[in-house]
């Protein structure tokens, strides 16, 4: 809402710079995104007055106009403006003037700035420029120049005469009356102490009865809670006056003509929109409010038929639709040159009618904007007055006598009641009664003192938001000032903390992954069903993406399961910057959808990784590619962390379960105590390529909610005081036993401490399709020294073991 | 074995010591002469084959004999360490190489944020829950006071899912913002409540420099008897001041929101202008009745703000499509941050 202060000014004094008002009603609730000073620009442009035409030697449609600009000589300049004549008061840039180029294209509304220069056409000289309103940036127009009040001096910087400081002011939605000038301009009494000068509404009517000549039907009264009507004969179309239209202007409407103007301009100063018909276009004598039947048909003011359905809401003649009640008026009925009656309607029409109408139709109008946050009925009887008034001090003629006034639901609002102590309870300060009052009686509330406790308070008919006693606090306290209330820290009683041991668990990895080095990312959560087939046949996650209706890129739709896809396009688009190992990783939610209800959200960890190990540029310390086990450290890692020994089984288990994004002989699942927990495995080649990836990569994948589940077991003792015995063991087995197997033997006695591989071997020195696996074995006790006899016995009971479980010899 | 044999020996293994260039040279020396095949073993073992009347004064000139050659060695030994600290310390390695770099693990700065914003509010005695990203909009709007065909529903342009339920007249979309926690926690806790939600939040909004579709917010909710705006100021003045480390300027102006009523937007004051940083207000009256509680008893306050905002104001971050570009590049600039301001 544009809100230009010379027009605020005739409602209100403004004592304070813009600067200051804009400051106090933006903290009030008014936000002021904006000062704008209109003519800023307007360098080296006059008011001028012309004061000779002639034709242009060489040119038919080119003018020679002489300007009086009050300078030592007049200008003469070429002028191909149509409507330029002598004695007319006009806009005069001078060489140097910053004018908007009328032939570039509009960014933002706005065209581009030019210097205006001195130029030859047609052979004559021209130093200087006779504007139009698109060139001042006015508006859009450009048939002919602006002509200017005769009361203007010439000489005068158009800046001066013209030029306006206009608040650009964002109302919020439960605040209609912001959305006029009258609205902001009782802000500003309030917050200034003074009371607002009312616009003058009352007007001559000497007209016919207008019960005569026109009827009217409410067929929806849900719909529309007020119709008022009535009419103006023997009225002359023609330009509004030049104050109505600066102010139009300045609050960004186009002039078109004084019944179109008064509309607009009764709509900004009151906050109601209006309609006014050509009175002989509407048939039958008759105005019916009703729903639409499917299948009738309305051109509107805009142009373009409408097919209407039983969903919209009409203004309809004896024979059919007339105007989109509330949104838009209808071409047959629009004020022509030639119209002599006006019909003038103030209507109220129902908020949520008129919002689903201009959502259903993508059609957003200046009073739709108003309507859809419910106004006052109120409003609409008094803002016609005004229009009525308006209509006859520009455009002559008569007015009906009498009104047509249909508000079936007319009644006064009920009073608030607000207690002192609901005051204080709220704000948090005791406010004085006087302070209260004044506050709300300087807002225009009826705010009565009831002792020891109450006031009875009536909101003022254009304030729709306030019902509640805690609406009227907010009143008090705005107007009071947020800042002049108090503050204090939170006392009373610290609620029970809330263990969550998901988001716990969460941050422990987060910050496992990153001591060892991995740079956390985050992903955008959508993708789509190439990218899924890619990617995401996740061992995790088995089912299609949740679809969104209107998602943000049309070539992301779908609800990611897994954060594969993410990490793999992060990953590509890094890792071409980077030397040594990159370790991308990310913590995030995935998305299942279910039957008939919310879809599950999982937390899942995904890491990608690839690259060589870090190495300097140091003597004999060679980098070398990542590899499974690099990989692996992660997920023991995170197994550490929680006090958990991971177990991992190559992911061809038999169970058929296919990965197709893994190379499954690399791979393995990751579980704990049988609990599946995820995988740690090497991307299949062929998936990293479809994401532009040439090398090894791997991925880490496990479920944080499975994760959270490992409790810990901690049950300390103190450390044997007797020594270590440590004997080494070459395990030969066959290549289908894993390591883990044959360390299981080994430590299946109480008195080993630890089991340790450090040697893997195959080749000549063992038979073909066997393997060797040396182990340090450490043997202790907790109460003695082990007696060579002991360790003896021990030995050999490890060897019976291993030689019939595994089939293992030892290697000679 | 003699004493002059024993005289002979001695000066021989001292010159070999004294020869002994390092350490290695000193140990070979150790097992030639005092090894358990040394040649001074050897004369204490034989020292039983001795004739009694010799065997006492050998004997004692022969441990004599051990006790000063392990002194020598040990002298020797400490000689060479030193020599050999001198030598190093001539051998100067270019210390200015770079190191051999441990792998250098990055949180997300959405993550250094939302922790620190935890932080503070767990220091103020808060609890932190989170809530689901999608939700239903009566949880999202209706019963947040937003209903349908309501221009309030302007302020949260929506992604709706591709699912209505038509029986509870539903329908299913990416959360606008945290708030509806708000309405989920109240249904499964009684006052006092003293609560944050951080969480990812959706909009259907063109992106630009200030603008993500996808963006990190924080909601709180404080319900208890006794709480005023007082108490919204007094808490939000003190996470301000807690966040950024300083004492800033703060401002609170009206807004509305139409789940809170006063509704507030708080502003800082930051590098000379003033920024607005979050929404605020008491929670509305019919909010806390329609959780079941006496609103003449219970009031409460509620607010959120934006992480990435938070972020953008302490690094002086320019763009706000940064945060999931996930260029390592942008990513690799917060080294540290955990670490500023921590106390």
């Amino acid at each position: 809402m544009k809100v230009p202060l010379k027009w605020l000014a005739e409602y209100v004094d403004l004592d304070q710079s813009p600067q200051h008002l804009a400051h106090r009603l933006s903290m009030a609730g008014a936000e002021v995104e904006e000062i704008i000073q209109s003519g800023a620009a307007w360098e080296n442009i006059y008011v001028g007055r012309v004061l000779e035409v002639e034709p242009h030697p060489d040119a038919d449609r080119l003018r020679l106009v002489t300007v009086d600009i009050a300078q030592d000589e007049s200008q003469r300049v070429v002028c191909g403006a149509p409507n330029v004549a002598q004695g007319q008061t006009i806009a005069f840039g001078t060489i140097g003037a910053a004018i908007r180029d009328a032939y570039s294209d509009a960014e933002d509304g706005e065209r581009k700035l030019v210097k205006l220069k001195k130029a030859k056409i047609r052979g004559v000289e021209s130093s200087g420029m006779v504007l139009s309103e698109r060139e001042l940036g006015l508006s859009d127009e450009h048939e002919g120049i602006l002509v200017l009040d005769d009361a203007l001096t010439p000489g005068t910087p158009l800046a001066d005469a013209l030029g306006e400081t206009v608040f650009e002011i964002t109302p919020t939605p439960n605040r209609p009356d912001h959305m006029s000038v009258l609205g902001i301009a009782r802000e500003v009494a309030a917050l200034t102490g003074q009371s607002v000068r009312e616009p003058a509404i009352d007007y001559e009517a000497p007209g016919p009865d207008v019960t005569t000549q026109l009827a009217v039907r409410i067929d929806a009264p849900e719909l529309c809670p007020r119709f008022v009507a009535g009419i103006v004969e023997g009225i002359t179309v023609q330009p509004s006056p030049d104050w109505m239209q600066r102010s139009l202007i300045a609050a960004g409407q186009r002039p078109i003509n004084n019944i179109v103007d008064v509309t607009n301009y009764v709509m900004l100063e009151f906050g109601q929109p209006l309609h006014a018909f050509d009175y002989d276009s509407v048939r039958g004598g008759e105005l019916i409010i009703r729903l639409a039947q499917p299948g009738e048909k309305l051109r509107l003011l805009a142009g373009g038929a409408l097919d209407l359905t039983d969903q919209h809401l009409l203004v309809a003649d004896a024979e059919g639709p007339s105007s989109l009640a509330g949104v838009m008026g209808g071409e047959a009925s629009e004020i022509k040159p030639t119209t002599t009656r006006v019909l003038l309607e103030a209507a109220n029409w129902n908020g949520a009618q008129i919002r689903r109408t201009q959502t259903g139709l993508k059609l957003r109008t200046e009073a739709g904007a108003r309507f859809e946050k419910s106004l006052n009925p109120e409003l609409a009887l008094f803002a016609w007055q005004r229009a009525m008034r308006l209509l006859v001090e520009t455009g002559g003629g008569q007015a009906s006598s009498g009104v047509i006034d249909a508000y079936p639901g007319s009644g006064q609002p009920p009073a608030i009641h607000v207690t002192r102590q609901r005051v204080e309870q709220i704000l948090g300060l005791d406010v004085p009664v006087e302070r209260v009052r004044s506050v709300l009686e300087s807002l225009g509330f009826g705010a009565r003192w009831i002792p020891p406790d109450k006031y009875v308070v009536t909101a003022p008919y254009w304030r729709t938001d306030v019902a509640l006693p805690d609406d009227v606090i907010e009143e008090v306290g705005r107007i009071i000032g947020y800042d002049n209330l108090p503050s204090s820290a939170l006392a009373g009683v610290v609620p029970e903390p809330e263990a969550d041991r998901l988001s716990a668990v969460r941050e422990i990895v987060r910050d496992v992954f990153v001591a060892a080095g991995g740079v956390e990312v985050i992903s955008y959560v959508t993708t789509n069903d190439e990218l899924l087939g890619n990617a995401e046949h996740s061992a995790l996650t088995a089912s299609p993406g949740l679809r969104l209706a209107n998602p943000m890129n049309a070539e992301r739709p779908t609800m990611r399961t897994s954060l594969r896809a993410g990490l793999l396009e992060a990953y590509a688009a890094n890792y071409r910057q980077r030397n040594g190992p990159l370790l991308l990783f990310e913590i995030g939610k995935r998305f299942s959808p279910q039957s008939s209800d919310l879809p599950l959200e999982r937390t899942d960890l995904a890491a990608v990784i690839g690259g060589s190990s870090q190495a300097g540029p140091h003597e004999g310390v060679a980098a070398r590619a990542i590899d499974f086990f690099d990989v692996k450290a992660f997920a023991a890692a995170v197994g550490d962390a929680l006090g958990a020994d991971l177990s991992y089984a190559p992911y061809a288990d038999g169970s058929g379960d296919q990965d197709p994004a893994l190379i499954s002989g690399a791979t393995a699942r990751v579980s704990h105590q049988d609990h599946p927990l995820g995988l740690v495995g090497r991307i299949d080649p062929a998936i990293a390529a479809e994401f532009d990836i040439t090398h090894e990569l791997y991925l880490v994948e496990l479920s944080v909610e499975r994760l959270s589940s490992i409790a810990p077991q901690i049950d300390a003792s103190s450390p044997s005081r007797y020594p270590v015995v440590r004997e080494d063991f070459a395990v030969v087995v066959g290549l289908d036993v894993s390591a883990t197997d044959v360390a299981e033997v080994l430590g299946s006695h109480d008195l080993v401490e630890q089991v340790e591989l450090f040697d893997v071997y195959s080749g000549d020195q063992i038979p073909p399709g066997k393997k060797s696996l040396a182990y340090a074995v450490h043997y202790r006790a907790p109460n003695r020294t082990l007696s060579d006899k002991e360790i003896g016995k021990l030995r050999s009971g490890v060897i019976k073991q291993l030689e019939r479980r595994l089939n293992a010899t030892l290697r000679a | 074995m003699t004493a002059p044999d024993l005289l002979a020996l001695e000066s021989e293994a001292l010159s070999a010591l004294e020869a002994a260039p390092d350490e290695a040279a000193v140990e070979q020396w150790r097992v030639g002469f005092l090894g358990r095949k040394g040649r001074l073993t050897g004369v204490l073992r034989g020292l039983r084959d001795l004739p009694d009347d010799e065997r006492g004064a050998v004997g004692a000139a022969a441990n004599q004999l051990k006790s000063s050659l392990e002194a020598a060695l040990e002298a020797r030994l400490d000689a060479l360490r030193v020599a050999g600290s001198a030598a190093m310390a001539d051998d100067q390695i270019d210390v200015t190489l770079p190191a051999r770099p441990l792998p250098r693990g990055q949180l997300h700065p959405i993550t250094i944020t939302r922790r620190r914003v935890e932080r503070i509010f767990r220091d103020m005695g808060f609890n932190v829950v989170e809530g689901p990203d999608v939700e239903w909009d009566t949880y999202n709007f209706d019963r947040l006071r937003i209903p349908k065909d309501h221009p309030a529903r302007d302020m949260w342009d929506t992604i709706w899912v591709d699912y209505e339920d038509p029986e509870l007249d539903r329908r299913m979309l990416l959360r606008t913002h945290t708030s509806p926690m708000q309405i989920r926690h109240m249904e499964t806790h009684e006052p006092p409540i003293r609560v944050i939600v951080p969480g990812t939040c959706y909009r259907y909004e063109a992106t630009d420099a200030t603008h993500e579709w996808m963006l990190t917010q924080v909601e709180g909710l404080v319900i208890d008897e006794g709480i005023s705006f007082a108490h919204l100021k007094g808490t939000l003045e003190s996470f301000v001041r807690r966040f950024f480390g300083q004492e800033l300027e703060t401002r609170f102006r009206c807004d509305y929101f139409p789940f809170v009523e006063p509704g507030a937007e708080l502003a800082i004051r930051w590098k000379d202008q003033w920024l607005e940083l979050l929404g605020s207000g008491m929670v509305h009256p019919e909010i806390i009745e329609a959780a079941g509680w006496d609103p003449n008893r219970y009031t409460g306050f509620a607010f959120g703000m934006g992480i990435e905002r938070l972020a953008m104001l302490r690094w002086g971050i320019d763009d706000i499509r940064n945060f999931y570009q996930n260029d390592i590049r942008f990513l690799s600039q917060f080294r540290g941050a955990a670490s500023q301001g921590a106390s």
